[in-house]
């Protein structure tokens, strides 16, 4: 066990607006790594008597082999149907029973599993969750069972609306080679193939101890949790490493248009993503294109000022970024359009804006205020310790160290005038580009 | 179990953004966090209910104003509520829309008006160091909200935008039409978000006299969390909602049930999945039977992942996605209801299970270890809701519009803990038979498909 890590709160004061300070927005996690390589993360906050648990396997959608969509998501599924020492039904029913709420998702870059428990009962969902990370067994009939179920979940989630098909073909076309361009829940035919030995193989290979991240928001400390760490989990071998090889973007050089046509649309949708850097890459590029994007959202940002309010072509429009990807990630601009808008025209609008903003940049006052904006919802998220351990995972997750997660305060309040346009002037190159329309069926003459 | 991130169970989407109801099942479960509740009675006049939580530097506040949600407009005026609530940071005092919320912006405050079947809701988050600006936004929201008429005619545009979305929506028909069936001619079956002709008709007059006949002291319920002391927060209280006036005339709305079952309806879309509703009367917060009402729904489908119906249904055969059940009590009605969604051609199947389980319930009660099971599941979980500071405010202001004690969660576990099997029996034959005495009958569920389920012919 290596010496524990504290990363206390880094006091850089400034003034600005409501004076507020970024050391309001750290907070204290403390972090040591097991033998085993897992690496055990505590984000203390003592104000309820809870405790949120979270393993983060390095282990997603965008990592899974050619073919076989939707095997990460698969096994997380099966990670519910027990083990060779605990029955799926008294795993669920050991943490109802101290009222405990738990769940997993399965995301490109993840697969995470949680409960959240009163403090007295965290030894016991971490002999459950260090119990399923080595002993899962799969039966094939529930394998089946659960088969059914997430075609259940597709068809729900995807196949009943056509919002669904849009952002999967959206995705599709915007990511030319990486794995980002499919469906985390994978397509119907390829959730169809997969096999209990594929499902094994999965699990085998990424749910090893020095693949994941244990992460322990609330009422404890680094003190409490290592004796326990080391006893539940400390005990499972090491694994292989793993090397997370994906297929990467080649240069984009050609601008791409999704329609989709469906009968069911009665309110046409636009939207526009851009392909560029996450935070990952490390080139300052990311704090940037958060504070664009909060400079292009919202009511009193660009694209609603000038769309919705001064030109009445959209009902709302705004712009979102995130930087939290292993990969590369999307810039992406939307907006719904107001009834009968021509919608050739509202394109044309929005580019003018986005050309306005390369052109001539953004204002201190502008920055000003999305910087305050970011730094106040930091300070308000620290309200939620669950979420904050979500955020320390998902970022350890994809490669970011601790000081970078706590630190983006401080990169946020870094971003000057000059950075936000620079990012601007390299983000919206349409060649980088994907444009989706979803439109009604027109009239068949 | 499992589900790409930022998605909740679509059902429970459904029932809650088309239902809009007030005060969920798992809301009141209980406690284990000492929450130190103080019951502050402004200089001013305003009773508040307040939490001193000095570890951060924030200020939550949740406000309701009874009698002033969908249920307390008259015939023709339904989503009134939901468009005012739209129009309160669209200018207010003299500051037009983009001024306020710049304003809003420069203080990186967060303000969100809503409202439910019976209530007015407003929800204040801001850092306590900008607090004094922050109430006086939300004073001016609540007493002084312009109407202008462009902001109005935008909001508009944006509301008839939505309304005409969902009218091909699964889920939201499928609530609306749930609703409707329900409670016909009643306030509670109308829809809350009103319809695209009555949204076309709202006038200033309309967001005029609602903001005077229902921001009104005496239907005010205030909960706040902060780290500022109990006279700073009266302060704050008074500076923003002094100037509410006292009274308001009161709107009546009628006690109901929804209508005797069985009912049944299918609305026909061409989609690969079918999206069911079924319900029936529940159970009022003050009724002597609620708390073993919570424990039946906890055993047979509130308790997602460990209900009966969730072994059953998705499970044991793979069925659907989700499945689950709720009792949601308003001020004059209650509603037992359930939901799932599952392929067409298993409709028939998959409905089966649920009535056998309803039957099931109704004939035999719960064992001893369910029993035991659910009441310890029903305990902790309420705890849970106790985590954050909005989530405290949030739960402040539902004690008080569900007329509880200030002293509840301290209680709640006691109130859990007097759930007899004979009691849990007795509810679910008052629930799904209608009669807690008998000792057989038929289920008297009012239930709606969305989709194009096999089997079912259309009545």
């Amino acid at each position: 066990m290596n010496t524990p890590l504290r990363i206390g709160l880094a006091a850089t004061a400034a003034l600005f607006f409501s004076a507020l300070p970024t050391w309001a927005a750290d907070f204290t996690v403390e972090t040591a790594v097991l033998d085993n390589g897992l690496q055990v993360v505590v984000v203390p906050d003592h104000r309820a008597p809870l405790i949120t648990q979270a393993v983060y396997y390095k282990a997603g959608a965008a990592d899974e082999p050619t073919g076989k969509g939707g095997l990460a998501h698969f096994l997380e599924h099966m990670m519910f149907q027990g083990t060779t020492n605990i029955p799926g039904e008294d795993f669920r029913n050991t943490i109802a029973r101290h009222g405990g709420e738990e769940n997993a998702f399965t995301a490109q870059d993840m697969t995470g599993y949680w409960q959240t428990v009163a403090v007295e009962a965290m030894e016991i969902v971490m002999e459950l969750e260090a119990d399923r990370m080595t002993n899962l067994r799969i039966k094939p009939e529930e394998f089946e069972s659960e088969r059914q179920v997430i075609k259940e979940e597709r068809r729900s989630r995807y196949d009943s609306d056509p919002s669904g098909p849009f952002s999967e073909h959206m995705s599709a076309a915007v990511f030319l080679a990486h794995p980002y361009r499919l469906p985390v829940i994978g397509w119907m035919h390829e959730i169809e193939s997969h096999t209990v030995q594929d499902a094994i193989d999965w699990y085998k290979k990424f749910y090893v101890p020095n693949n994941a991240i244990l992460v322990i928001a609330g009422d404890t400390t680094l003190a409490e949790v290592m004796p326990l760490a080391e006893k539940y989990y400390g005990v499972i071998p090491r694994g292989a490493d793993v090397v997370r090889l994906r297929p990467q973007e080649p240069p984009q050089l050609a601008e791409r248009r999704v329609i989709l046509y469906d009968d069911r649309v009665r309110e046409p949708s636009f939207s526009r993503s851009y392909v560029t850097n996450s935070r990952t890459a490390r080139d300052g590029l990311a704090p940037a294109l958060s504070m664009l994007s909060q400079i292009l959202s919202g009511s009193t940002g660009r694209l609603y000022q000038a769309l919705v309010v001064d030109q009445g072509i959209a009902t709302s429009a705004g712009a979102f970024y995130s930087g939290g990807t292993m990969d590369q990630t999307q810039f992406g601009l939307w907006i719904a359009p107001a009834q009968g808008a021509d919608l050739t025209a509202m394109e044309a609008a929005l580019d003018a804006e986005i050309a306005r903003v390369v052109a001539d940049g953004v204002t201190q006052d502008e920055l000003d205020l999305a910087r305050n904006g970011t730094l106040s919802r930091l300070i308000f998220s620290r309200d939620s310790v669950t979420r904050l351990g979500r955020r320390v995972g998902a970022g350890l997750v994809i490669g970011l160290t601790i000081e970078e997660i706590v630190g983006w305060s401080d990169e946020i309040l870094a971003v000057t005038v000059a950075d936000v346009n620079a990012s601007a002037a390299m983000v919206f190159n349409r060649a980088h580009s994907a444009t989706g329309l979803m439109l009604p069926q027109p009239d068949k003459d | 179990m499992d589900i790409p991130m930022n998605n909740t169970f679509r059902f429970v989407a459904a029932i809650v953004s088309a239902i809009a109801i007030g005060i969920g099942m798992m809301w009141f479960g209980a406690p284990a966090r000492a929450v130190e509740i103080q019951r502050i009675i402004s200089p001013g006049g305003i009773e508040i209910w307040y939490v001193h939580e000095p570890s951060l530097p924030i200020i939550a506040v949740e406000i309701a104003f009874e009698n002033a949600g969908n249920s307390s407009l008259p015939e023709g005026k339904q989503g009134l509520a939901n468009m005012v609530s739209s129009l309160l940071d669209e200018g207010a005092g003299d500051m037009e829309s983009l001024a306020f919320q710049r304003r809003m912006d420069e203080l990186s405050i967060s303000m969100r008006a809503s409202d439910n079947a019976d209530t007015f809701r407003m929800s204040l988050r801001t850092l306590s160091d900008v607090r004094d600006g922050a109430f006086e936004l939300l004073g001016l929201a609540l007493t002084a909200p312009r109407f202008d008429a462009v902001p109005v005619e935008r909001m508009r545009a944006g509301i008839l935008s939505d309304l005409n979305r969902r009218i091909n929506d699964p889920d939201y028909l499928l609530g609306i039409a749930w609703l409707k069936t329900a409670y016909p001619g009643h306030v509670y079956g109308r829809p809350s978000r009103g319809t695209i002709e009555i949204v076309e008709g709202f006038t200033q007059e309309d967001f005029r006299d609602f903001v005077a006949t229902r921001f009104t002291k005496d239907r005010l319920k205030v909960g706040a969390v902060g780290d500022v002391d109990g006279a700073e927060i009266s302060r704050l209280i008074d500076a923003a909602l002094g100037g509410l006036p006292a009274t308001g005339p009161a709107f009546e709305v009628t006690r109901v049930d929804p209508i005797d079952g069985p009912a049944f309806q299918v609305i026909r879309q061409d989609i690969p999945q079918s999206s069911i509703i079924w319900g029936t009367t529940g159970l009022m917060r003050e009724d002597p039977d609620y708390y073993a009402g919570v424990i039946m729904n906890t055993v047979l489908g509130g308790a997602s992942f460990i209900s009966r119906m969730w072994q059953s249904v998705r499970e044991d055969r793979g069925l659907a996605y989700s499945v689950g059940t709720g009792i949601s009590p308003m001020a004059e009605t209650s509603y037992f209801t359930g939901g799932v969604a599952t392929r067409n051609d298993q409709v028939a199947e998959a409905y089966a299970i649920i009535e056998a389980e309803m039957q099931r319930m109704a004939e035999e009660g719960v064992s001893d270890q369910e029993l035991a099971d659910a009441k310890s599941y029903s305990i902790g979980n309420f705890a849970l809701g106790l985590d954050t500071n909005s989530s405290i405010a949030r739960v402040l202001v539902g004690l008080q519009v569900a007329e509880l004690d200030i002293d509840y969660i301290d209680k709640r576990a006691g109130y859990i803990n007097a759930v007899t099997k004979a009691d849990v029996l007795r509810v679910a034959r008052r629930i799904f038979w209608g009669d807690g005495n008998a000792t057989s009958g038929t289920l008297r569920m009012i239930t709606t498909i969305v989709g194009d389920p096999v089997g079912f012919e259309d009545k």
